[in-house]
């Protein structure tokens, strides 16, 4: 039962250590509550899934945030590329923009550039949960 | 020269460490990696494997043959050369750091009388 908890967990971790290491943390996650209590009782269960909660938050959702930053920065770039769309077709009268009125320019202004903006500002955002990407110290 | 890839961060310095004293599975190479911190290194299942991943990836630990008799869902982990030379180069970092104290705290001691 405690084990099958922790396995919803796993769901939340990246995927290539959930596929690589999933059976073996389950087991490692077992092994260290079933100790634990043995050794400590409830406050030593506590502790184990105390700091099960703390490696979600600090490996688990920060994983997640970075691929909701890319989605974000998409979204803005196709939002505001739309609404440039829209303004040139409503000024330029009824006609359809031809390509050489989206020159290179106007698609990193209206682009690139606020889906830039809004990656940085979700980055920025996110910077209260670190990663340990690295092996070494930051 | 200092490493380029030292000093290390805590969970995959005691990993190595843990590694030093032989092959282990991963429980045991928490076990380990706590106690040699006096439980100050906060390590889970998630912590762990995503540092052993690392650590496989630099190529300082490696998959070694399971213990015959042994649970066979459990994976053993060893140190390879270069993960031993890291090891001992960071053991080297430190020491002089503690050399590097001591004698500072002789200095002051000696100033301040």
């Amino acid at each position: 039962m405690r084990t099958r908890i922790y396995s919803l967990f796993l769901a939340l971790y990246p995927a290539w250590l959930r596929n690589t290491y999933g059976a073996e943390m389950i087991q490692v996650f077992g092994e260290d509550l079933e100790d634990s209590y043995r050794t400590r009782g409830l406050p030593g269960a506590a502790a184990v899934w105390y700091r099960s909660l703390k490696e979600l938050i600090r490996i688990a959702l920060p994983a997640r945030a970075a691929k909701r930053e890319i989605a974000v920065a998409l979204i803005t770039y196709g939002f505001t590329e739309s609404y440039f769309l829209g303004i040139v077709v409503l000024e330029g009268g009824k006609h359809i923009p031809r390509a050489a009125e989206l020159d290179g320019a106007s698609v990193l202004v209206f682009g690139v550039f606020p889906a830039v903006i809004a990656y940085v500002a979700l980055r920025i955002g996110n910077r209260s949960m670190p990663v340990p990407l690295d092996l070494r110290r930051r | 020269m200092e490493s380029p890839n030292l000093p290390l961060a805590p969970a995959a310095f005691y990993i190595l460490f843990a590694l030093a004293g032989g092959e282990k599975h991963g429980y045991a190479i928490m076990r380990e990696a706590r106690a040699a911190s006096d439980n100050c290194l906060d390590i889970g299942p998630a912590t762990l494997y995503t540092n052993i991943q690392r650590l496989l990836d630099s190529g300082w630990i490696e998959e070694a043959e399971s213990p015959e008799g042994s649970d066979n869902r459990r994976r053993y982990y060893g140190l390879t050369r270069d993960g031993n030379s890291t090891l001992e180069a960071e053991l080297k970092r430190m020491e002089s750091i503690v050399k590097r104290s001591k004698a500072l705290r002789l200095a002051s001691a000696r100033s301040a009388s």
